[in-house]
């Protein structure tokens, strides 16, 4: 049997940069229709 | 078209089959065919981005930007936090399992009749829609270029079938990685051209400006409201269902991630496709502004779809006198416009309310000649607002460029059919075939797979070629995509987060909760989207209900769980 390999060592920093680059775009889509208004 | 586009288009096209068919030439093994032979991650997430981009995405998409500005990117909010879950959570169980078929799960879960109920459902809600992504697109070029419907449904559905059979699950990984970069160049090319086609002293930021003037800049809608079906939180909340509906139980999308070379490279694989997908939908939907502030300054047609037009005007004199008088209140809301535009663009900052109001001129004087040609031109038409972008391409993109266009929605077609086919034979071989003969050998399963690959292109073709005389056909089947949905999600819920829930429980709420749906779908007013919430809400508690009611023991449970997350 294989060991146990996750990789979840290197998920965390992708899974951050997924999470605050979706925050980021939500927040750089509200600030363009606000400054486009 | 010009014979450099036919050129860029075919060769685009066949380059990428033949690359596929050669690159995979060597698979001879159900295994091979099935999960394919280990994928990095940007195979997969670009295997995965292709599947979920069809070609109504190219070229309804920037349609809907022109007319109703960027709200609907809000609908992707969703799926990047899909895509962490799916990642952490529900990837290893495949993975640990080491199914070919989501579907495969369940039977060590529950029970063999309810993974075979789930597959079932899949191959009809999917079997419909494989033969949609070759008609939906074929009815807009045929709408645009004049291209035979019929030879164009069975052109796209035979490659796509050619070399799905040839090299299965790689074939369509290795293949959809070029088509995706075919799409992305190409609608990168198309914003930049749209861009430089405007007036010199307009620019990105003149753009802009004018965009936001006409309301279309308006990318994120924080309030709450039911009624109004994209905002921030129906994208985050509902988006993220339908994104985990899709992602995680459709056999098209699972076996696009199941063949990475380890669960690292699935993983991030899925976490790639969160990462990049909202960037490049709002880039899509960014072409269709750029298109919408180009006819602020050259006058837009008063219908896309010319086809429909001449054929209503031909079918009612009465009619043609209508649009002749809307195409003049379209000509004096345009030349209003262009001058509050370049007014706006001067620093006239009060042009903007004039801007707007003529705005919603061109958009009733639109509307009244939609039903006008609704009215008079046969049945079957496709959209006025999904020709835009074709025409608008095919009218001012230069040469070459637009045979890059047409291959970017013929590759969408491409990807999107073979991917469909790809799972429906994977699904009716894994989880129907090989129960139904366990005994048979490798060659026998690679050949059902391939034959069966082979009937499911036959029957989309087929329900393509047949799909002009069905009315509404693509709501139709938006709506049987709904109807089946949620109860697929709802099985795999109860599966993952309710452990002491049970085979016998789980299946009848299925049957029950996919009654009730249907039940709704023709007693009620409720509209399809929330099908999926209802669906999936009413196989969890039913189940949950049964569960108690039912003797302890009734059932099959497997131990597949989280704590199996091993390779």
């Amino acid at each position: 049997m294989q060991p146990i390999e996750d990789g979840e060592r290197a998920l965390r920093p992708l899974t951050a940069a997924v999470l605050l680059a979706l925050l980021g775009e939500i927040g750089l889509f509200a600030l363009l229709g606000w400054l486009c208004k | 078209m010009r014979i450099i586009d036919w050129t860029v288009l075919i060769a685009t096209v066949l380059a990428i089959v033949t690359w596929g068919i050669w690159k995979t030439r060597k698979v001879a093994t159900a295994e091979s065919y099935l999960r394919g032979e280990g994928e990095r991650f940007w195979t997969i997430g670009l295997s995965i981005m292709a599947t979920q981009a069809s070609a109504i995405t190219f070229l309804s998409m920037p349609g809907q930007a022109y007319e109703d500005g960027l709200g609907f990117i809000q609908f992707y909010f969703g799926l990047p936090i899909a895509m962490v879950l799916l990642s952490w959570f529900v990837l290893p169980i495949y993975r640990g399992l080491k199914v070919y078929t989501a579907y495969e799960y369940l039977e060590t879960r529950f029970d063999r009749k309810t993974r075979q109920l789930t597959a079932a459902l899949f191959l009809l809600s999917r079997g419909l829609a494989a033969g949609l992504s070759l008609y939906a697109p074929a009815l807009v070029l045929t709408a645009v270029l004049g291209w035979p419907l019929q030879l164009t449904n069975l052109a796209m559905g035979v490659l796509a079938i050619i070399y799905t059979v040839s090299g299965g699950t790689r074939a369509v990984s290795v293949t959809q990685s070029l088509q995706m970069g075919i799409m992305f160049g190409g609608m990168l090319a198309a914003f930049f051209f749209v861009l430089h086609a405007l007036p010199p002293d307009v620019g990105l930021l003149g753009m802009a400006k004018i965009a936001g003037a006409l309301g279309k800049m308006q990318a994120v809608d924080p309030a709450l409201h039911v009624s109004t079906r994209y905002n921030l939180w129906s994208g985050l909340v509902g988006g993220l269902f339908v994104a985990l509906a899709y992602f995680g139980t459709d056999q098209s999308q699972v076996q696009r991630y199941l063949g990475g070379t380890s669960l690292r490279e699935s993983r991030i694989g899925l976490l790639f496709n969160g990462l990049i997908k909202v960037p490049m939908q709002f880039l899509i939907l960014m072409v269709g502004v750029a298109v919408c502030v180009f006819h602020q300054f050259e006058r837009p047609p008063l219908l896309w779809n010319g086809v429909a037009e001449q054929q209503a005007r031909a079918h009612d004199a009465g009619a043609s006198a209508k649009l002749d008088a809307l195409d003049v209140r379209l000509t004096h809301a345009f030349e209003d416009k262009r001058a509050a535009a370049l007014q706006l663009l001067s620093g006239n900052q009060a042009a903007k309310e004039i801007l707007h109001a003529r705005e919603e001129d061109e958009r009733q004087v639109r509307k009244e000649a939609r039903a006008i040609v609704r009215a008079n031109a046969p049945p079957g038409q496709a959209s006025d607002a999904d020709s835009i972008f074709l025409t608008f391409v095919l009218k001012r993109f230069p040469p070459g460029l637009v045979g890059l266009l047409l291959a970017v929605i013929i590759c969408a077609a491409l990807s999107a059919t073979a991917s469909a086919l790809n799972a429906l034979g994977a699904t009716s071989v894994v989880d129907f075939y090989k129960p139904w003969r366990p005994q048979a050998t490798d060659a026998q399963s690679l050949r059902a797979a391939r034959l069966l690959t082979i009937a499911f292109g036959l029957i989309a073709i087929s329900f393509a070629t047949f799909a002009s005389l069905l009315d509404n056909l693509i709501q139709a089947v938006n709506i049987l995509g709904s109807i089946f949905y949620g109860p697929m999600l709802g099985v795999f819920l109860v599966g993952f987060l309710f452990k002491r829930v049970r085979g016998t429980a789980v299946f009848i709420a299925t049957l029950i909760a996919q009654a009730c749906v249907v039940a709704f779908w023709l007693k009620s007013s409720i509209s399809f989207l929330w099908f999926n919430v209802i669906g999936c809400g009413l196989v969890v508690a039913t189940a949950l209900l049964l569960q108690a009611l039912l003797p302890p023991g009734d059932g099959s449970t497997g131990a597949a769980g989280p704590a199996s997350s091993s390779e």
